[in-house]
């Protein structure tokens, strides 16, 4: 996770489209364009705003085998998780070209299609946001919009809380190997993973309060702050224009 | 003696329960080097803690600079400001330390919080960076960093804002002999300057370069505060504190020892 971490701060300062916006204007544009996904009732408003993430990331020197691995699979297996069961339970004729014997209904298969690009789409200009801003510079740019301290301190230290986490776990895990000989019967393993884990949640909320403590001490007070400030260009107001605009026109179309 | 620049006046403190420190009263005098010994969970990495106001106590009172250090003061903009920037501390494990994406970013980031100029910070993080050697590292996110460039890191990225109370909690552990001495050799450097040092420490080979006083924890209470050279010659101190052990042993040059007794092992000896 650090390495994909490390990965997305690389990316972020690559040059390309959305790295040279302003992390406002880009919280505030895939903002409205999300919220026009989640709107949307036509596939080809959503195929459109699919396209338009896709546009973006190709803008922004991203690479689409990525956006695939992170965001596209991963959507594509909670949603068919989650949504699966309504291909067979919503009622209705089976679609064209498809046997009834099948047990899969049109309205189940539209439902299950809106769910998945819908999800494919929110992800993508998500991920975008995510793989073109510096982590600092997300946060400095909720405060900036006015998001409550305590909001963007609660989410800055669950990003460093997952690192702690995880590599607790990883060291957890290391040592447990090493001092198992042959196969645990299932009881034993169920009973040690539960102890691990209970160890594994007090080890890491007391290192994540010392990293507090040491942010504290190092003058930290809840606010973001940034070598470079933020700062709306033209080109920032332009970008949020044209997305309320795409938006506004996606979610009139989309009804 | 200099005026005191941190003082505790009967200071207790609780972790639940259990009494981490126990009455503790000290003054610290502006500029000098202090040492603080003990064995594991005698109290330093509290007592510390205390002195940066990390944490406050559970009964008596704590001044920097003459004036009570609570949580209520701090909460005062100014009043925090100007505690932060002249009272330093680098925790034991650098982990949690480190938080930064990058070594450059991790530097930077206690002046960039008492909102010193981007230009100024820029010029002075790149200083700090050759001062401790780190120019290779400097673009390399911390995680990837060895140990002693960890600490290395904690300690300029604690330094840049040149406080004048630096507290240092076991600033050789876990290190190779090379980092320790690097690390050593800073601290010996400090010496003849203005600044105040507090290390907390359990390497008692190390406290007569660096310190030229000596408190010694036991069991969260302050035993003993004289300089470094007292407290080494004290043997029956040292083991009652549990910072050296009785054992029966012989050296390959004939000595048997039955007794307490402070002596560093060569190779080859058992």
């Amino acid at each position: 996770m650090a390495e994909r971490s490390l990965h997305a701060e690389e990316t972020a300062r690559r040059g390309g489209l959305l790295q040279g916006l302003d992390a406002r204007a880009k919280w505030i544009g895939v903002g409205v364009l999300v919220l026009a996904a989640g709107l949307a009732r036509s596939f080809a408003v959503l195929g459109a705003l699919f396209g338009l993430a896709l546009l973006g990331a190709v803008l922004s020197r991203l690479r689409l085998r990525e956006l695939a691995v992170r965001a596209w699979l991963p959507a594509l297996l909670f949603t068919a998780l989650v949504g699966g069961p309504a291909l067979f339970l919503t009622p209705g004729p089976p679609p064209a070209g498809l046997p009834e014997a099948v047990g899969v209904s049109a309205a189940g298969a539209r439902a299950v299609g809106f769910l998945l690009l819908r999800v494919e789409t929110i992800t993508s200009f998500t991920l975008l946001l995510v793989l073109t801003t510096p982590w600092a510079r997300l946060l400095a740019a909720l405060r900036s919009l006015d998001v409550p301290g305590t909001v963007v301190v609660i989410l800055g230290m669950t990003y460093r809380f997952l690192f702690l986490l995880l590599a607790s776990a990883h060291d957890l895990f290391l040592a447990r190997r090493s001092r198992t000989v042959g196969r645990l019967a299932p009881r034993e393993a169920r009973q040690l993973l539960a102890r691990t884990t209970g160890v594994l949640l007090s080890r890491t909320v007391n290192t994540s309060q010392q990293v507090y403590l040491a942010m504290v001490s190092r003058g930290f007070t809840g606010e973001v702050r940034l070598l470079d400030p933020l700062a709306m260009q033209g080109r920032d107001w332009v970008a949020v224009a044209a997305s309320l605009a795409l938006a506004g026109v996606a979610i009139w179309a989309g009804r | 003696m200099n005026r005191p620049i941190l003082e505790l006046r009967e200071v207790t403190y609780r972790y639940e329960e259990i009494v981490a420190i126990d009455a503790c009263s000290l003054a610290i005098a502006a500029g000098s080097r202090v040492a603080v010994v003990g064995a594991n969970g005698s109290g330093k990495s509290t007592l510390l803690m205390l002195l940066d106001a990390l944490q406050h106590p559970s009964s008596g009172a704590l001044y920097f600079d003459g004036r009570e250090l609570t949580a209520g003061a701090l909460l005062d903009e100014r009043a925090n400001y100007d505690f932060r920037r002249r009272v330093g501390f680098v925790f034991q494990n650098p982990e949690v330390q480190l938080f930064n994406p990058t070594v450059r970013d991790e530097i930077a980031f206690a002046p960039l919080q008492l909102g010193w100029p981007p230009e100024r910070i820029r010029d002075e993080v790149e200083q700090m960076v050759d001062r401790m050697q780190l120019r290779q590292v400097v673009d390399r996110p911390t995680f990837r960093l060895s140990m002693g460039e960890k600490k290395r890191v904690a300690i300029a990225s604690v330094l840049i804002l040149d406080p004048e109370v630096i507290l240092l909690d076991e600033p050789t552990a876990g290190l190779d002999p090379r980092s320790q001495s690097r690390v050593i050799d800073l601290l010996v450097a400090w010496r003849g300057s203005a600044r105040t040092v507090v290390v907390a420490t359990h390497d008692l080979g190390v406290i007569e370069e660096i310190a030229d006083r000596c408190l010694v924890f036991h069991e969260g209470r302050l035993v003993a505060d004289r300089t470094p050279a007292e407290i080494l010659a004290d043997l029956d101190l040292l083991t009652r504190a549990g910072l050296v052990h009785s054992h029966r042993h012989s050296h390959r040059s004939g000595l048997h020892h039955a007794h307490p007794h402070l002596h560093r092992h060569e190779h080859g000896e058992s």
